[in-house]
């Protein structure tokens, strides 16, 4: 545990915390251990292990409320009739509560204003976490202490894989092309690989095919989304958790495209290959190397973090991946 | 058992204590001394500088059982009440949360009612009243207007520009300001000793310094770290906070931007992936270190704007002048779209590496500040004569005397050609990559015996393809260099390049670029061969082309080579042959710009098309 947490729960808790860092660093567990140090009465809190640590695990004690948008965003609407109230009332049965707002950087600038007063001085004994990866509003993170979360190194990566019993080559290799997730590094069995090769192989299909290859890439993609997300799915998931679990996988296939253009990109500007995230691929790289002008690469990062942002905004795979599919066959002939 | 944060427990309670905002207490002081109190304030400013508070202090000074005085003794119930916000007759209103027409209607409606027991005066705070709806802003208006006596009105907002006219016209507005680093210093010195904290000074500088002119953001910042430490406040715990300083690795890859140098920059972020930190802090810091160039280019003597030691200022003034004005700000542009990207859960580390590359290579940016750039560094190019840019294949606006050498030479071949940069391929064919890159355009040398030196026929005929290879390799500069000779002789291993004596110069710098052209030649030809230049009187470019126009078929014509054909330069060079005269009458003519057409073309990846000569 961060031991500017571990010191919050000695002294008491302040009303307001920002736990600002990339996906995957750990603020929403670094979260519910908060609430539980706090709450947790055995000594050495959290013990992880009575009835009120399991209840704010699982997601079902009453005083540690966790928060998601509905839809894309925060609505002001939830803000103000879900969140803002429950600011203000009593404990049910601890001595504080703990309101959790996952995903806050989806708070947009109404609901946002919407919880400055609350967030500044709420009535209630109460204990704000906002979770988010980046820059809040400067009005909300000033009323808050912001805590840093960050990846996880290769070398960290590594070592927690190997503890996990996976031998070096492939802890290595997962560590390289996780991007610092371990979340991404602990699913990448031969599965989740061969899909990933799939990904990797569109930009070279793109450039021996027609323009129907993008159609075609694009399916290819979105299908392998919803294979990934059939494995994985139990059938009485919530649905809520189904579609993070497909924004993930759809974030995390984007980000294999995007290392593919990267990598052409290494080798264009004559870096070491040892800076490859792909260096399996490294024929078929350099050949695209030769083939694209230097701006090429570049413009396929920029189609990407387009796509990323409108899918965003609106989660419908097809329109985004044919358009970028599309954008990528221009860019590659 | 809530821990209390500062910004909550030292609220100023009096105008004295409302930090940095002179003009705004002076002015409601006298206010209410004078009894000149008016009816309806808007106060705007930025986040954590006193307007809240402030509202709430005007609250008490009208109310207090001492007053109404300028200086209310927090003592007395009216002004306990106004603090803990249970006095009946002063009404705090979060206008974010209740914005609707019917909301603003409500307690409108009691606005026209009395004063409790003990109130002098009714105050209505709409904090946050940007928030407010169009329709609930115009219910207010009349009532703004004209109050009941007994009423005052504050309105206060962030967002100025977000109060209609017609609001804001019907108050008088007080504007609350960002609070210097020295008075915040102070403040949070006062409340370390109030709190029985040691601290170091240089820790509460800091502090203050990143605060950022917002008393609530420093001691928020403040909070966290008397939490994190055991006994003192030292630099270090801030420092822990508020992540480690990346300003080393700034400065290298700022560097490395300077020396148009990619591959240096994917180096440089691979090292920071490498130890896990964080590069959307380090992206932060880039875009800091811009704006310190930046002002150091427009600003040189203005002091305190930019706050560093004396040899960081003047790494980063010499850093300044090599990008050059627009290069800075345009890196500042591409800072701020992966800090956006990066607020947006993208993966940052690709966002970064894109922007670099754009940053070092504006050639592959096509937004029109690159553009512009380009055409800056080319103006700046003909306007000194046409001298070419020291490392041949940069494009950036760096002045060629040198300035910053250490980092450009790091990746010129020409001065030391067994470094270890990855950029130079140190031996022929050593470097995997560009041996396939060259083998790729080079179909006819796998026929070439290794080692053997070939004859002169046949070097002559391989020609074009060494000079094809120079443009794969982008040697821009040493195939303009080539332009003006051509080779006359083999005399042993050594290549003889005639020059006419109008080339004096293109003789020289091919002398002193030998090492690059010798390794390329090694590579094209698979034989140890070294070029020598010599001056021949009647050398003249397009009088051996015209005495063996079949033997030499394409020398010249090579120039006109599209730099991204590689697909079959051979056939593509002979092809165009016949019309090689169009390139060539050129040369004699230009002997002061050493292949303009080159720089251009390279800059705008532009190919000659037609040539209009003016007779």
């Amino acid at each position: 545990m961060k031991l500017s947490i571990r010191r919050a729960i000695d002294q008491g808790p302040s009303h307001a915390y920002v736990f600002s860092g990339p996906p995957a660093s750990g603020k929403y567990e670094a979260a519910i251990e908060f609430a539980a140090g706090v709450l947790c009465e055995s000594s050495g809190a959290p013990c992880r292990d009575c009835e009120i640590c399991r209840r704010i695990w699982s997601g079902v004690h009453p005083d540690v409320l966790i928060f998601e948008p509905e839809g894309t965003s925060y609505l002001v609407e939830q803000v103000r009739s879900e969140i803002v109230p429950e600011a203000s009332l009593a404990p049910v049965e601890a001595a504080h509560r703990f309101l959790i707002i996952r995903e806050a950087e989806r708070l947009n600038p109404a609901s946002s204003n919407a919880l400055l007063k609350t967030l500044e001085e709420p009535l209630g004994n109460v204990t704000f976490v906002l979770l988010a990866p980046g820059a809040l509003l400067e009005t909300i993170s000033s009323r808050c202490q912001v805590v840093a979360f960050e990846h996880m190194s290769p070398d960290e990566i590594i070592a927690a894989l190997e503890a996990q019993g996976i031998d070096s080559d492939a802890a290595r290799r997962a560590a390289r092309i996780s991007g610092g997730r371990i979340d991404r590094a602990q699913r990448l069995d031969d599965e989740a690989l061969a899909a990933r090769d799939r990904i990797l192989g569109i930009p070279s299909r793109l450039r021996a095919g027609p323009l129907a290859a993008a159609i075609d890439s694009a399916a290819e993609l979105k299908a392998a989304v919803e294979e990934q997300v059939a494995t994985e799915s139990d059938t009485d998931r919530h649905k809520r958790e189904i579609r993070r679990a497909r924004g993930e996988l759809f974030a995390e296939y984007l980000d294999a495209l995007a290392s593919w253009y990267r990598d052409v990109a290494v080798i264009q500007s004559g870096a070491d290959d040892a800076l490859l995230i792909n260096p399996e691929w490294k024929d078929q790289l350099a050949a695209e190397a030769r083939a694209l002008p230097h701006s090429a690469p570049l413009a396929a990062q920029d189609f990407i973090a387009q796509t990323r942002r409108d899918w965003a905004r609106n989660p419908r795979e097809e329109i985004w991946l044919e358009r970028l599919m599309v954008a990528l066959h221009a860019l590659e002939h | 058992m809530t821990y209390a944060s500062l910004y909550q427990k030292y609220r100023p309670g009096t105008f004295d204590e409302v930090i940095g905002q002179e003009h705004v207490t002076r002015t409601l002081r006298n206010a209410v001394e004078n009894d000149q109190v008016f009816h309806a304030y808007l106060f705007s400013g930025p986040r954590g500088t006193g307007k809240t508070s402030t509202a709430r202090i005007l609250a008490r000074a009208l109310n207090c059982e001492e007053g109404p005085t300028s200086s209310p003794c927090g003592k007395c119930r009216p002004c306990i009440e106004i603090a803990a916000g249970s006095f009946p007759d002063v009404f705090e209103i979060d206008a974010a949360t209740h914005s609707k027409v019917e909301e603003a209607r409500e307690f409108l409606a009691g606005v026209p009612t009395g004063l409790t027991a003990g109130a002098r005066r009714k105050l209505y705070i709409i904090d946050e009243v940007h928030m407010l709806s169009t329709h609930a802003f115009n219910a207010l208006l009349k009532t703004l207007e004209e109050p009941p006596a007994h009423v005052v009105f504050v309105l206060a907002t962030t967002e100025p520009h977000k109060v209609p006219p017609t609001v804001a016209g019907r108050c008088q507005s007080l504007e609350f300001r960002l609070v210097s680093p020295q008075k915040l210093a102070e403040h949070y010195i006062e409340i370390c000793e109030k709190e029985g904290v040691k601290a170091e000074a240089a820790a509460i500088e800091m502090i203050a310094r990143q605060a950022g002119g917002s008393v609530r953001d420093g001691l928020s910042l403040l909070d966290q770290t008397i939490t994190a430490i055991s006994e003192e406040i030292t630099v270090e715990a801030v420092l822990a906070l508020t992540a480690r300083s990346e300003s080393e690795t700034v400065a290298a890859v700022v560097d490395a931007v300077a020396a148009g140098d990619p591959a240096r920059c994917f180096k440089l972020i691979g090292d920071l992936v490498d130890e896990g930190r964080d590069i959307r802090h380090f992206v932060a810091e880039l875009n800091r270190y811009f704006r310190a160039m930046l002002v150091t280019v427009l600003a040189p003597s203005a002091p305190g704007l930019v706050q560093l030691d004396e040899s960081a200022k003047a790494r980063v003034a010499a850093q300044a002048d090599l990008l050059g004005e627009s290069a800075i700000l345009r890196g500042i542009d591409l800072c701020g779209g992966v800090m956006t990207e990066a607020a947006s859960g993208g993966d940052v580390r690709f966002a970064v590496e894109t922007a670099l590359v754009r940053m070092a290579r504006p050639a592959t940016d096509p937004s029109p500040a690159a553009l512009l750039q380009r055409i800056e560094s080319l103006e700046k190019l003909v306007s000194t004569g046409g001298a070419p840019p020291s490392p041949s294949s940069e494009r950036v606006s760096e002045t060629p005397d040198g300035k910053g050498s250490a980092d450009v030479e790091a990746h010129t071949p020409a001065p030391n050609p067994a470094s270890a940069d990855p950029v130079v391929p140190s031996a022929a064919g050593s470097d995997e990559n560009a041996g396939e890159r060259v083998e790729a355009g080079q179909p006819p040398v796998a026929s070439a015996v290794s080692g053997e030196v070939p004859d002169f026929d046949y070097l002559l005929r391989m020609w074009p393809e060494f000079l094809q290879a120079l443009r794969d390799k982008r040697k821009q500069r040493l195939h303009a260099l080539l332009a003006e000779g051509r080779p006359i002789a083999l005399e042993g291993n050594d290549l003889i390049i005639g020059f006419g004596s109008k080339h004096q110069y293109h003789a020289d710098s091919l002398t002193n670029s030998r090492d690059q052209f010798d390794q390329l030649l090694a590579e094209v030809y698979s034989a140890p061969l070294r070029i020598q230049s010599r001056i021949v009187e009647s050398v003249d470019t397009s009088e051996p082309e015209a005495a063996t126009p079949e033997d030499v078929p394409a020398a010249p014509a090579s120039a006109r080579v599209r730099a991204a054909d590689t697909s079959n330069p051979a056939a593509d060079a002979s092809a165009e042959a016949p019309d090689s005269s169009g390139e060539t009458p050129i040369s004699p003519t230009d002997t002061s710009e050493v292949g303009v057409v080159d720089l251009v073309r390279e800059a705008f990846a532009a190919e000659v098309v037609e040539e209009y000569r003016s007779e």
